[in-house]
C-alpha cells in the first residue's frame, strides 16, 4: 500500500478564508464553553475543540480553525500548527466511518497486510481515499496499542480485535445494514472484543 | 539574557571559554560570552533579541563536569565555569559537523539559483566546520518552493532549516504571528494561515533573519549576486530613528539593503518603508551644472557657481532658508555659522510633517520623515515645533511675502505642499536659490538660480537621530560628476561673504574632512572628544539641550573658523 503520511500542503492560492464567523451546534458550543475553564490559559483547550470542530464538520476546515481561535484568541496559524502536527486531526474529507488499519510490527505480523487488502478489495479504497457515497474511508495507522489481540482496527473512536477477513465482513456489513440508526458501541460490544468503557466523545 | 553594562552593575562571574579567562554578567549566555572573549560560536536559531528556541542544536559547547554537550545559547554563565568550543574540544567539533550533516540531508542543491549564495549562513558555517563531502544517497524530501508568503516575502520551503527565528520575530517583536511551523518531522513547512498573508510593515526583516535562503525579497529577486556588489554602512534616512543598515550598490543603483545590529537603535530590524524605499532618495533626472533660469520661460542658461554664490551675497540679511531634514548635521552647523555672521533677520526651517503610527509600525518606526531634524534643533536653527515653524515660512512664500530665499535639498519640501501656489511664491521672489538633484521639475524651473546637487546616499556624515544618538553614514552610491553636497555650496557662499570657515578649501576638502573638523570645532561635541571611528562604533549618545549657542556669544567656534586664514 502507499504511504499515507497526512502532510498539509500548504497552498494559499487554493483555499479562501472564510469571511462570516461560524457557530456551530448548540452542543457543540456548550461543550467548548465547558472545556475552555479546565485549563490555565485558554489555548491548551486547542485540542479538545478542534476534535469538537472535527466532529461538527466531518474535519478539519478552514472554517473548523476560524472557530477555534475565535473562541480561543489565538492566531489561526497557530492552530493550524496543532492541527496538521497530529494524523488524527483529518485535513481532508474522511467517509462517515473511517477504517485506521494498524500496520505496526505485532499486527503486521499477524495479517495486517491481508485486511488492508480486504479493505481495498471491498470498497475500492486505497489509503487516503473516501468512496462516493462519503460513507466509507480507509487510512493505514501506526500502532494503536492494542498489540495483544493482533491484527485490528479502528472505526472512529471503536477498535475491533483480534480480526480475520470473515469478521471483518460481518463487523462491516452489520454497520452497513444499521447504519444511520447506527451506535457504534452496539456493533463492537456484539462484535469484537472490544474496550469496556472506552472513552469516546459525548458529541454524537 | 543580560547583555552587560545594564544601568546597575550585575554580578560578575568569571569563566574560562578555551583556556581563556573572562568576567561577565551571572547568566549572560555562553553565545554573548564567548563573542566577549572574541571567540565566535556559531548559531542558527539564536538570535539576541528573540527567545530562545534552542532547536538548530549549531552551538554546542563542552562544559567541564557536564557529562553531554549542552547548548551555549540557553547556558547561563556561573561562577568557575569552564567551556570548550570547537577550538579545543574534537567532541564539540565533531557534533557540529554531525549537526550541520543532518541539516544538510534533505536541504535543496540550490546555491547555484539562490539569492542568498555568498551570504549563506549554512555555507559559511558547512566550509567552517564540516566540508566533508555528502554520504546521504536516499531521495531528499520535497516540499513547494516559491511560495509567495506575502507581498514582500518569497519562501522556499526546502531550503528551510526549521530555526523558527521568523516565527518567533513575527510573534515577539510585531506581535502580528502571521507565520507558523506545519507539519511535523521531515515535512516541517513554514506557513501563513490561508487567506492570511504576511504584510506586517517590518515584514522585510524576516528576510534579514532567515540564516539561509528559504525568504528572500520578492522585490530583488535574482537582482544580482552579492560579491558584485560594493556594501556601505549607512543609516537609513527615511525617518528619525535613524536604523543602521548595509547598502548594497551595483552599477550605483541600490540592489539590497540589510539591517545591521545596533542594540540602541533597531536592535536589527529594519521597516518595509526604510528598506524597500531606498531608492525614493535618488532622482532620475540629474542636473549637471549651475544655471540660472530665463525669464519668461525661456529656458535656462548656463552660471558658474561663484555667478549664484554672488546673487545670494546681496540678500543674506533676510534669507530664508527652507532645509532638506536629512541634511548633514555638519551642513546645519555651517548654516548655522553663516547665520551668525551674515543674515541677522535670516530664518531656517526644515521640512517636518508628523504622521502617525499604528501600533506595528511604533516598534521601529518615528512620527516623522525627518531623518536629522534633531540637528537642526540642536544647532539652533529651528526650535520646539519644527512643523510650525514650516508651515508659517510655506505660508509667507504662498502669499509671496518672502523676498530671498534658499533650498538646500531636493526635500527641503515635503512633495504635498509643492502646489502651484507655493511655486508661485518661490517664483516671486527676487532671488531664490536651490540646490536640487531632480531637473525638469516645475521647481528647477521656476527657481532663479540651480545649483546641483546631491542626495543623502551620496554623503558621508553625521545625522543625529529622535533620541539624539550621533550616528555616522558612509556614503551608499557614487555621485555624478559635476553635483556637489550642500555644505560646499554654503562653505563657498561664507566665502563670499568674508568668513572661511572651513580649514581647506571647500573644492578640496571631502565629506571625511568635513566631519573631522566638525568634531573638533562644534563646541560640544568637541569636549567628547569623538573621533568617526568611535562614532561608526554603534553611534554616541549625545546631551539633549541645544548645543551651539545664540548670536553674540564669542566662543572658541568663531576662533577656530579664523584660524586658517
Amino acid at each position: 500500500m502507499t504511504d499515507n503520511a497526512q502532510v498539509f500542503h500548504i497552498n494559499t492560492r487554493g483555499i479562501q478564508a472564510v469571511r462570516e464567523p461560524v457557530k456551530l451546534s448548540e452542543a457543540a458550543e456548550k461543550r467548548a464553553q465547558e472545556i475552555i475553564p479546565l485549563y490555565p490559559q485558554s489555548r491548551s483547550a486547542v485540542m479538545p475543540l478542534l476534535y469538537i470542530a472535527q466532529e461538527e464538520l466531518g474535519h478539519v476546515t478552514q472554517q473548523a480553525v476560524e472557530w477555534v481561535a475565535a473562541r480561543l484568541s489565538m492566531p489561526q496559524v497557530q492552530v493550524w500548527e496543532v492541527a496538521t502536527f497530529y494524523t488524527m486531526f483529518h485535513k481532508q474529507p474522511v467517509g462517515r466511518y473511517h477504517i485506521q488499519v494498524c500496520r505496526t510490527l505485532p499486527c503486521a505480523l499477524r495479517g495486517a497486510r491481508t485486511i488492508s487488502e480486504f479493505v481495498h478489495q471491498r470498497f475500492g479504497l486505497r489509503p487516503g481515499e473516501v468512496t462516493q457515497d462519503g460513507m466509507w474511508s480507509f487510512e493505514e495507522v501506526e500502532c494503536l496499542g492494542s498489540c495483544g489481540t493482533a491484527p485490528m482496527c479502528q472505526i472512529n473512536d471503536a477498535f475491533f480485535e483480534n480480526l480475520t477477513e470473515q469478521r471483518l465482513g460481518e463487523i462491516l456489513g452489520r454497520i452497513e445494514k444499521e447504519q444511520p440508526d447506527l451506535k457504534l458501541s452496539t456493533v463492537r460490544d456484539s462484535l469484537g472484543a472490544g474496550l469496556a468503557g472506552h472513552p469516546r466523545s459525548e458529541i454524537r | 539574557m543580560s547583555e552587560g553594562n545594564a544601568q546597575q552593575r550585575p554580578d560578575l562571574v568569571n569563566i574560562t571559554i578555551d583556556g581563556k579567562q573572562i568576567q561577565v554578567p551571572k547568566g549572560t549566555n555562553l553565545i554573548e560570552a564567548a563573542k566577549r572573549a572574541e571567540i565566535d560560536i556559531p548559531h542558527y536559531c539564536y538570535h539576541p533579541h528573540l527567545s530562545i528556541a534552542g532547536n538548530c542544536r549549531m552551538c554546542q559547547v563542552s562544559v567541564k563536569g557536564q557529562p553531554k554537550l549542552t547548548i551555549a545559547c540557553n547556558t547561563g554563565a556561573a561562577e568557575g565555569m569552564e567551556v570548550s568550543t570547537h577550538h579545543t574540544s574534537k567532541e564539540v567539533a565533531d557534533a557540529q559537523a554531525g549537526t550541520l550533516e543532518f541539516i544538510l540531508i534533505n536541504h535543496p542543491l540550490d546555491c547555484t539559483v539562490c539569492d542568498q549564495a555568498g551570504h549563506c549562513k549554512l555555507q559559511d558555517y558547512h566550509f567552517e566546520y564540516n566540508a566533508r563531502p555528502s554520504r546521504f544517497l536516499e531521495e531528499k524530501v520535497q516540499k513547494v518552493k516559491a511560495v509567495p508568503l506575502g507581498p514582500t516575502v518569497m519562501l522556499d520551503g526546502e531550503r528551510c532549516i526549521m530555526c523558527t527565528r521568523c516565527i518567533r520575530f513575527c510573534d515577539e517583536v510585531t506581535k502580528t504571528s502571521e507565520l507558523g511551523m506545519l507539519n511535523r518531522g521531515d515535512q516541517s513547512v513554514i506557513a501563513v494561515s490561508p487567506g492570511k498573508e504576511l504584510n506586517n510593515p517590518l515584514s522585510g526583516s524576516v528576510v534579514d533573519l532567515c540564516p539561509v535562503g528559504a525568504l528572500t525579497h520578492r522585490t530583488w529577486r535574482f537582482n544580482t549576486r552579492i560579491w558584485f556588489t560594493k556594501q556601505s554602512d549607512a543609516i537609513c534616512p527615511g525617518c528619525s530613528t535613524g536604523c543602521n543598515v548595509k547598502v548594497a550598490q551595483r552599477d550605483n543603483a541600490v540592489v539590497q539593503v540589510k539591517a545591521r545590529r545596533n542594540d540602541h537603535v533597531n536592535k536589527e530590524w529594519l521597516c518595509d518603508e526604510g528598506r524597500y524605499g531606498f531608492g525614493r532618495f535618488l532622482s532620475e533626472q540629474r542636473i549637471s551644472g549651475c544655471y540660472a533660469n530665463l525669464a519668461g520661460g525661456q529656458g535656462h542658461k548656463a552660471v558658474t557657481v561663484a555667478e549664484v554664490v554672488q546673487a545670494l551675497k546681496g540678500a543674506m540679511r533676510t534669507l530664508t532658508v527652507l532645509m532638506a531634514p536629512e541634511l548633514l548635521t555638519e551642513e546645519y552647523y555651517l548654516l548655522k555659522q553663516i547665520f551668525l555672521r551674515a543674515s541677522s533677520l535670516g530664518r531656517a526651517v526644515v521640512a517636518y510633517r508628523g504622521r502617525s503610527l499604528t501600533p506595528v509600525e511604533q516598534v521601529l518606526m518615528s512620527p516623522d520623515r525627518a531623518a536629522n531634524f534633531r540637528a537642526a534643533q540642536v544647532t539652533g536653527l529651528v526650535g520646539e515645533d519644527p512643523e510650525r515653524e514650516y508651515d508659517e515660512v510655506l505660508g509667507k512664500i504662498r502669499r509671496k511675502e518672502i523676498e530671498h530665499v534658499l533650498i538646500l535639498g531636493e526635500r527641503a519640501i515635503a512633495p504635498a505642499d509643492l502646489d502651484d501656489a507655493l511655486i508661485e511664491g518661490l517664483a516671486a521672489a527676487r532671488v531664490s536659490v536651490g540646490v536640487l538633484t531632480e531637473g525638469d521639475t516645475p521647481l528647477s524651473q521656476r527657481l532663479s538660480y540651480v545649483v546641483p546637487g546631491r542626495s543623502i546616499l551620496e554623503k558621508s556624515g553625521l545625522l543625529i537621530n529622535r533620541a539624539h544618538r550621533m550616528q555616522y553614514t558612509q556614503q551608499a552610491v557614487e555621485f555624478p560628476d559635476g553635483t556637489m553636497p550642500e555644505w560646499r555650496f554654503l562653505a563657498l557662499l561664507g566665502e563670499a561673504c568674508g568668513f572661511k570657515m572651513l580649514p581647506s578649501a571647500p573644492q578640496q576638502m571631502s565629506d571625511r574632512d568635513l566631519t573631522r573638523w566638525y568634531l573638533s570645532v562644534e563646541p560640544v561635541i568637541a569636549s567628547l572628544g569623538l573621533s568617526i571611528a568611535s562614532i561608526k562604533n554603534g553611534g554616541v549618545q549625545l546631551p539633549a539641550a541645544p548645543h551651539t549657542v545664540g548670536a553674540g556669544t564669542t566662543t572658541s567656534e568663531t576662533q577656530g573658523a579664523h584660524s586658517a586664514l
